[in-house]
C-alpha cells in the first residue's frame, strides 16, 4: 500500500505536552502530542495546517522528492559554509607579560617587569604570519593576545606591517584585533591602530565594585577607573564599532548581571556576551572564589536575558551576543564563524593559537592547558619545525575533527539541537579525557542544552515583542526598524509590497 | 550492594579514572566518596578533573555519591520484536546510569537491569526509561525510512550528482 507521505530527516524532543521537531538544516516545528503521534504513524491529514507546516519545513514530502533533496542539500551546504573557510581566526600570543593579575586569568601570565624571554620575537611573529597566510580562507582575522599585548607593541607593529606586505599580492581581507586590558594604552598605540583600522577588544566585568574584585593590577588596586577612561578615549579616537568589550561571569557578578548590563549600556557598548567562566589557568586555582555550577549560570543567564529583552522594549538597542549567535543559527539559513558551535569542532579547523615560541595550538584554551600542565596533546607543531600542511592537514587535526563531528557522537547524534550546536574538544578532554566522544556529558553540553531550551520556550510562546527583539539582534537593527515604526517606513513598505 | 557494583556505577560517570575512592557501608546505605584532595594535584590538573557537572559537593575538593541500599535492581523486559537493542542502549546512555543489557528467550526479549537505583524513585525511573526507549525506537523506525535520503542529501551537498532522479527511483521509496 502506498504511503500518503514520505519522511524527510528530522530529530525530535518532547517538551511537556508538545514535541519539537528540527530538521538537519535547522528548520523547526512544534507539534501537539496527538499531532506527532498521527504524523509518525502516517495518519496525518495531508490537507491539515499541521501537515502543511511540516511539509513547508521539509520534514515530510508527498512527491517531488528530488526537488526537496536538492533544496536540503543546498541549505545544508550553506549551514556548513564555515568548513569552506577553513582556519580563518589566528591568535598570536604576543607576550606572557601582564601588568594585571586577574583572579580568573586563563592565560597564566607573568609580571610586566619580567624580561623579554616572555615576549614573542619579531622573527617568530613573522614565521607565524607565514603559516597563517597559507590558510585558504579569503577572510582572515589576526588577534593579538597576551598577557597584555600592548607591553610588546613593537611586535604588533612589525607583524601588522609584515602581514600587509605579504598580503599585497593576494589581497585577502584581513581584520586585526588587539585584545587588551586597556590600562597601558597610549596615543602612539591609538594612532597606529587607527591608521591600520585595527580593532580593540577589552574586558569589562561590570561596575567598579564588581570589576575590581577580579581584575586587579599586580601593583595592587582595581583597574575600573582606568579602563572606563581609556575605553571612552579609544571609542572617540577609533571608529565606534572598532571597540568592543567582553565580560566573564564569575561568582562575584553572577547574581548582579543586571548591574553589569547597565554598566555596558552606560559605557555605550552595543552588546554583551554573557560568557561562562572556563576552568583554565588561575580560574581553576581560584575555583572556590570565582566558580559556580552550570545550573547557577543558566538561572542567571535566563534572568539576564529577560532583563536585556526588557531594555530593548524600552527602546535601548542592546544585544546578548550568545543568544544572537544561536538565534542566527535557528532562525536563518546561515551559520556563524563561532568556533564553539561548529561540527566538526572549529578548534584547529576554524581557529588556531600561536604561542610566543611558535608552537601552534588548536585553540587558546589548548595553549593554556599546555602552559599550565605541559600537556601538549592539542599542539599541532611549531612554525620553525613544521609546515602548514603537516600541522593543518595532519593526522592529529584529522583525529580531532573525527572525534568532534557531533553528527556521529552518542547523545549528540539524536539530540534535537544538534543542527545548531558544536563541540569543545578541550572541555571534553578536561572532563573525560577524550577529544569529544563524551561531549554529551560535559558541562558545555549541559549549558548549551539549557540555553536552547530557554530560547525555544521563547520561540514557542511566539510573542510578537520577543520575536521582534530576536530579529533586531540577528539583523543588527533597532526594534523600531524591525517593526517599521519610523515615520514613512510602514507606508513605504506597503506600497512596495 | 556489592562493591563491584558501586565501581561499575561510578565508572559510568566517567569521573574516576584519576581519583581515589573511599567506600563506607552501613546496614542501609553504601557511600562512595571521591577524594580529590588525595589525588595528585598535578594529575588532577593534567586531567583537569573539574568541580563542575559533578555530583554533590561535600567540602573543598570532595564529592560523594550515595544510594539507598537496593533490595534488588530494577529489571525491565522489552519485546525484542518491537524494541531494538539500540533503542535501549541509547536510552541508557541518555540517563547516564549503569545497566546491564542481555537477551533471553531465543533473543526474543531484551532484559535491562538498572543497577542501584534509589528505591523511592524507582517507579519514576522506570517510567522515564519506558518513555525514552519508546522515543528512541521511534527515532530508529523513522530513520529507517529517511536514512537513505539523509545520505543522499549529504552526498548531494558536497558531491552533487547528475542522475538524482534515477537514484531515487532505484531507492524504491
Amino acid at each position: 500500500m502506498s504511503t500518503p507521505y514520505h519522511f524527510l530527516p528530522f530529530r525530535f524532543k518532547r517538551n511537556g505536552q508538545n514535541v519539537l521537531l528540527v530538521n538537519d538544516i535547522g528548520e523547526f516545528q512544534f507539534l501537539e502530542e496527538n499531532q506527532f503521534q498521527s504524523f509518525i504513524q502516517k495518519r496525518m491529514d495531508i490537507t491539515s495546517d499541521a501537515f502543511l507546516n511540516i511539509q513547508s519545513k521539509h520534514m515530510a514530502v508527498i512527491d517531488q522528492i528530488s526537488h526537496n533533496i536538492d533544496f536540503l542539500a543546498t541549505a545544508y551546504r550553506t549551514k556548513k559554509r564555515y568548513l569552506y573557510d577553513f582556519t580563518s581566526l589566528h591568535m598570536f600570543v604576543i607576550t606572557h607579560r601582564c601588568n594585571q593579575q586577574c583572579t580568573y586569568c586563563h592565560a597564566s601570565s607573568v609580571g610586566d617587569n619580567d624580561n623579554a624571554l616572555y615576549d614573542m620575537s619579531i622573527e617568530t611573529g613573522k614565521r607565524c604570519v607565514d603559516v597563517a597566510l597559507k590558510s585558504p580562507s579569503q577572510n582572515l582575522k589576526f588577534e593579538f593576545q597576551g598577557g597584555e599585548p600592548l607591553l610588546n607593541f613593537e611586535a604588533i607593529r612589525e607583524i601588522v606591517e609584515y602581514t600587509k606586505k605579504a598580503n599585497s599580492i593576494q589581497s585577502r581581507h584581513i581584520d586585526f584585533v588587539v585584545c587588551t586590558n586597556l590600562t597601558k594604552l597610549t596615543e602612539e598605540h591609538l594612532s597606529f591602530l587607527k591608521q591600520n583600522k585595527i580593532s580593540l577588544s577589552t574586558s569589562l566585568d561590570g561596575p567598579k565594585d564588581i570589576h575590581d574584585q577580579c581584575r586587579k593590577k599586580r601593583s595592587g588596586g582595581g583597574t575600573y577607573d582606568l579602563v572606563i577612561k581609556n575605553l571612552n578615549w579609544a571609542s572617540e579616537y577609533l571608529q565606534k564599532d572598532h571597540v568592543s568589550a567582553l565580560m566573564t561571569v564569575t561568582k562575584s557578578n553572577i547574581t548582579q548581571l543586571d548591574a553589569v548590563i547597565d554598566e555596558y549600556v552606560r559605557a555605550k557598548l552595543p552588546s554583551i556576551f554573557l560568557r561562562m567562566i572556563n576552568p583554565h589557568g588561575a580560574a581553576l586555582d581560584h575555583w572556590r572564589t570565582v566558580g559556580y555550577s552550570v545550573d547557577d549560570f543558566v538561572l542567571a543567564y535566563e534572568k539576564a536575558l529577560n532583563y536585556i529583552i526588557d531594555l530593548n522594549y524600552k527602546g535601548i538597542f542592546f544585544v546578548e551576543e550568545f543568544a544572537a549567535l544561536l538565534l542566527t543559527k535557528i532562525l536563518t539559513p546561515f551559520s556563524t564563524g563561532f568556533v564553539d558551535l561548529q561540527s566538526p569542532s572549529g578548534a584547529g579547523l576554524g581557529g588556531a593559537s600561536y604561542e610566543i615560541n611558535g608552537d601552534v595550538f588548536i585553540a587558546d584554551e589548548a595553549r593554556m592547558l599546555a602552559k599550565k600542565t605541559n600537556d601538549n596533546t592539542f599542539c599541532l607543531g611549531n612554525v620553525f619545525r613544521d609546515t602548514y600542511e603537516s600541522m593543518f592537514c595532519g593526522q592529529k587535526l584529522f583525529e580531532i575533527a573525527r572525534s568532534t563531528t557531533i553528527e556521529a557522537l552518542p547523545g549528540c547524534a539524536w539530540c534535537v539541537y544538534q543542527p545548531y550546536c558544536g563541540s569543545d574538544p578541550i572541555r571534553s578532554y578536561l572532563e573525560f579525557g577524550d577529544f569529544g566522544e563524551s561531549q554529551a556529558k560535559t558541562g558545555f553540553c549541559k549549558k548549551n542544552k539549557a540555553i536552547f531550551d530557554l530560547l525555544f520556550r521563547f520561540l514557542q510562546s511566539n510573542e510578537d515583542k520577543v520575536i521582534d527583539v530576536f530579529w533586531s539582534w540577528i539583523s543588527r537593527r533597532d526594534l523600531s526598524q524591525i517593526r517599521l515604526e519610523n515615520s514613512g517606513h510602514n507606508e513605504e513598505f506597503c506600497l512596495q509590497a | 550492594m556489592h562493591i563491584n557494583q558501586v565501581v561499575k556505577w561510578e565508572l559510568n560517570l566517567c569521573l574516576l579514572n584519576q581519583a581515589i575512592l573511599v567506600y563506607s557501608t552501613n546496614r542501609s546505605r553504601i557511600s562512595l566518596q571521591i577524594d580529590w584532595q588525595n589525588t595528585s594535584k598535578d594529575r588532577r590538573r593534567h586531567r583537569g578533573i573539574l568541580p563542575v557537572s559533578n555530583p554533590q559537593r561535600l567540602s573543598e575538593g570532595n564529592y560523594y555519591m550515595q544510594s539507598e541500599k537496593s533490595e534488588g535492581n530494577i529489571t525491565i523486559e522489552f519485546d525484542a520484536r518491537i524494541y531494538s537493542e539500540q533503542a535501549v542502549k541509547s536510552a541508557i546512555y541518555d540517563f547516564n546510569i549503569a545497566a546491564q543489557i542481555s537477551l533471553k528467550g531465543d533473543d526474543k526479549e531484551i532484559i535491562l537491569v538498572i543497577l542501584q537505583s534509589p528505591v523511592d524513585s524507582r517507579s519514576s525511573i522506570e517510567q522515564q526509561i519506558y518513555k525514552s526507549v519508546l522515543d528512541h525506537q521511534v527515532r530508529i523506525d523513522v530513520e529507517k525510512e529517511f536514512g537513505p535520503i539523509r545520505k543522499l542529501i549529504l552526498a548531494q551537498a558536497f558531491f552533487p550528482c547528475e542522475n538524482l532522479d534515477q537514484i531515487i527511483d532505484e531507492m524504491d521509496l
